[in-house]
């Protein structure tokens, strides 16, 4: 066995009890591993139709077959389960070491069954995997939580937790490693609350092996220099990380401003990848085996804000400052550090309070439904407040804890909420982008820019360059981008990895790696299956064409300023022909002879 | 016109925009006329090495990536709005 | 040879790249186990320090082994080990004070940095540049230089 450890740990919650199985390597093959072989595994394990809090559902911790391996870029996990914030199968990608560690221990994937009893957490070094008593850890925030865990196991574990955000079953709460890694959207860490699971330590001394050293060798020099060489990949995000999006997507109109009722933010340079390496950034800092070093180590010294941390990406960046009218990067960031430490997911965090701040300013809600506080747009001191309060589930806060669809719904007006399947939308205008808002209705996951990110063609012209306006290819282009990154998240490869390499570099160290070929087209072939079967988990979970939406607001109302005025989203357009390029029927439902030749039927 | 100035360009041209006054009749022009007065270190971000516009730089005349149109060759004039930006990326 | 691994940790970015580098090309396979540089994180300040051998001069790991096996040879920096000499007492890992000579239980042997002959793949995996290998006598020129320039530049706000 190569590039997979071939061995997956099995924790029966409920009964405390932890079983052992080997891989299906059948199933490996044709999923991959990570993303792919874990939605596989949900699909064939879990009915669609359970509530996810509840005990039927299950929790994967799913590392690829480059996970851990000496190539660039492949530090990463995915956690898979059903989501409670979209109904919808959730996998959401962190990277760090933890991936990495668990293969180092021995194994690809961690599968949570039941419910335990009372709080616990997972301690594996290498053979020894056992379940350990959590209760004096359980309300810990995430900071505290890793240094216990490490306290009681291994001062060098790494250690994945939620915070008491996911203990408190917000629907918008995330699974942090190592402090400041996030596997963030949809909600999988209230699945991992409501099992009673705090946090998994691990420890792993072993190898990630490959099955054709020559050829590995080969792709992963190959890849390493491409990346180098490729401006964005090889420095710029090095230098000013995500964030540096800010200006660009700004300046051409589709930075989406208060809540998308605008696409462009006067003061946004304020809060761009320039400010922050100017005023906040100690270091770059990179996850297990990467050459790219986007991550961001920060301080804050302004009293009102201090800390120091991790971020912001661009997204939480935008969503704390555009979106919520906020041009105070302190502010920013500070709401970042405490998502962090609470186990909030930034994007659905930061876009709750802009919907809030929406219905406030429209005397939807007033001060007598926020418990006194003015959210008007633009408020800094209140939008971090709000965090903190959302964390704990305190005053409006638990209101605010379950996202933006909730929030909006039980005032009367889902509308106000930008989102996709009760996901939030990140931070790209569809007014502005056209094929994003079609990767948006379309994505297996709700709002997400992470699973088909056009933004590389309509705007950056990264590898070719596209007019962000027109719809013209855009069907094909969204398509393209979903399979290759369904393909390579279920490899274990981080998606800024193509920021110099592609389906042909991925496809050769795969092929290196697990000793068995896979072509281009094999490659985007499995990015095609899985997709399909998220797709098909969806549909039998109740989700049909009618979830395939963007809010109205994207539709009708134009973008009122900047380089995009004017511009609505033409996605109703789009949609028919990316149903047909897909080879589904009208209603988005995949054709018989499209699931057999992706040997789904 | 007014010029804005982005990420590693900032470095060199020490001010985040300015207004500017050029005779210059398109982009391409325009650009040739910058490389020339920043010098190597601003022209290595937008030029490739054998001196053509680069096709990653992100060149936008009011709003406008240039490469979605006539790129060089796009007409610019005195109200103009003009962001460059330096290959950069992010998500 | 008159060549040291200088280490930068403000550099770092706690990637593990040169971790990965010395374990697969000196050990073939990924096992940072098998690494002879390490790279240890602190989460809450996000600064990370790798640490391998720094070839001390009066060497404790020389000093302690009965056999000859951690040995020094005449006129060089790098302090060599010889697998089959070596009689697994592991006198050398306890002595060692900074903890940079390891017992690999897989390979049965002493895992300390020998700088890869003079070409260290850590430094040339390394990505930022945290690590670098150069003239012993040099090592600390740029770091005090980068010191004078900040005293230089405190002199001149003053005056």
């Amino acid at each position: 066995m190569n590039a997979w450890t071939g061995k997956v740990i099995r924790v029966n919650l409920t009964s405390g009890t932890i079983t052992k199985e080997p891989l299906d390597m059948k199933a490996a093959r044709a999923f991959i591993g990570a993303r792919g072989l874990a939605a596989k595994m949900l699909f064939d394990e879990v009915d669609p139709n359970i509530d996810a809090l509840s005990p039927e559902n299950k929790l994967f911790f799913a590392a690829g077959p480059l996970t851990g391996t000496f190539a660039p870029n492949v530090g990463r996990y995915d956690v898979v389960c059903k989501s409670p914030l979209t109904g919808a199968i959730a996998a959401s990608n962190s990277g760090g070491s933890f991936g990495p560690e668990l293969k180092y221990a021995g194994y690809d994937m961690v599968i949570f069954e039941g419910k335990a009893p009372t709080p616990v957490y997972l301690w594996i070094k290498n053979d020894q995997v056992e379940l350990r008593d959590a209760s004096a850890i359980w309300g810990k925030e995430v900071p505290e939580t890793t240094d216990m865990l490490r306290a009681e196991t291994d001062e060098d574990a790494k250690v994945a937790c939620i915070g008491p955000a996911g203990e408190r079953l917000s629907l918008i709460a995330s699974v942090m490693n190592e402090m400041g890694r996030a596997a963030g959207r949809s909600g999988v860490g209230a699945v991992m609350g409501s099992k009673n699971l705090k946090g998994i330590a691990v420890v792993g001394t072993g190898a990630v092996t490959v099955g054709n050293k020559e050829a590995f060798d080969l792709a992963a020099k190959d890849a390493s220099a491409k990346i180098k060489a490729h401006p964005v990949g090889g420095a710029g995000l090095k230098a000013f990380g995500t964030d540096v999006l800010v200006n660009i997507l700004n300046s051409v109109g589709s930075l989406p401003t208060r809540n998308f009722n605008d696409g462009y933010f006067p003061t946004a340079d304020k809060t761009g990848g320039e400010a922050l390496a100017a005023n906040n950034l100690l270091r770059p800092r990179g996850c297990h085996s990467c050459i790219i070093e986007c991550g961001r180590a920060t301080k804050v010294t302004n009293p009102k804000f201090a800390g120091e941390g991790e971020g912001p990406e661009y997204e939480s960046a935008w969503g704390f400052g555009a979106d919520c009218g906020i041009d105070n990067l302190d502010a920013i960031i500070k709401a970042n550090y405490l998502c962090n430490d609470l186990g909030l997911d930034t994007i659905s965090t930061a876009t709750t309070i802009a919907c809030a701040m929406d219905l406030y300013e429209n005397g939807i809600i007033t001060l007598k439904d926020t418990g006194g506080i003015p959210l008007n747009f633009g408020n800094a001191e209140v939008m971090v407040e709000m965090v903190k309060l959302m964390g704990y589930r305190q005053g409006f806060g638990d209101k605010m804890a379950d996202g933006s669809y909730r929030l909006a719904d039980a005032y009367g007006h889902p509308e106000y909420s930008m989102s996709c399947k009760k996901q939030e939308m990140p931070a790209y205008d569809p007014r502005g982008v056209q094929g994003i808002g079609l990767h948006y209705a379309t994505s297996n996951r709700g709002g997400c820019h992470v699973r088909g990110y056009t933004i590389a063609v309509e705007v950056l012209g990264n590898p070719v360059k596209m007019d962000q306006h027109t719809i013209d290819g855009k069907p094909e282009l969204v398509i393209t981008f979903q399979n290759l990154t369904a393909a390579l998240d279920s490899t274990g490869a981080c998606l800024f990895a193509t920021f110099g390499i592609g389906g042909d570099e991925l496809a050769a160290l795969l092929s290196g790696a697990t000793g068995i070929q896979y072509t281009t087209a094999d490659f985007m072939e499995a990015g095609d299956r899985i997709w399909n079967l998220e797709r098909m988990w969806n549909l039998t979970a109740g989700l049909s064409s009618n979830d395939d939406v963007l809010p109205e607001r994207l539709l009708k109302e134009p973008i009122k300023s900047g380089a995009s005025k004017g511009e609505v989203s033409r996605l109703n357009e789009m949609l028919p022909v990316y149903y047909t390029l897909r080879g589904w029927d009208g209603n988005g439902v995949p054709l018989p002879e499209k699931l057999q030749s992706l040997g789904l039927a | 016109m007014r010029i804005k100035y982005f990420a590693y360009l900032r470095d060199v041209t020490r001010v985040a925009e300015e207004h500017y006054i050029t005779t210059a009749a398109t982009a391409g022009a325009l650009l040739d006329e910058l490389c020339r007065r920043y010098g190597p270190p601003f022209a290595k971000w937008v030029l490739k090495p054998d001196g053509s516009l680069s096709e990653i730089a992100i060149i936008l005349v009011n709003g406008r990536d240039i490469r979605d149109g006539v790129w060089a060759e796009t007409p610019i004039a005195p109200g103009d709005d003009i962001c460059i930006f330096p290959p950069v990326a992010g998500g | 040879m008159s060549k040291v691994l200088m280490i930068h940790p403000e550099r770092c970015t706690g990637c593990n790249t040169c971790v990965l580098a010395c374990a697969y090309t000196r050990e073939g396979e990924a096992r940072p186990s098998a690494s002879r540089v390490h790279v240890y994180n602190w989460e809450r300040e996000q600064f990370s320090v790798p640490m391998m051998c720094q070839q001390c001069d009066d060497a404790p790991c020389v000093a302690v082994c009965p056999t000859g096996a951690m040995h020094r040879a005449d006129g060089t920096i790098v302090v060599e080990y010889d697998v089959a000499k070596c009689i697994r007492c592991r006198m050398c890992v306890q002595a060692c004070p900074f903890g940079n000579a390891t017992y690999d239980m897989v390979t049965n042997k002493i895992l300390k940095c020998d700088t890869c002959a003079g070409a260290p793949e850590c430094v040339a995996a390394c990505p930022n540049q945290a690590l670098e290998f150069v003239d012993a006598t040099v090592a600390t020129r740029s770091r005090k230089k980068s010191f004078a320039k900040k005293f230089k530049e405190a002199f001149q706000e003053v005056g």
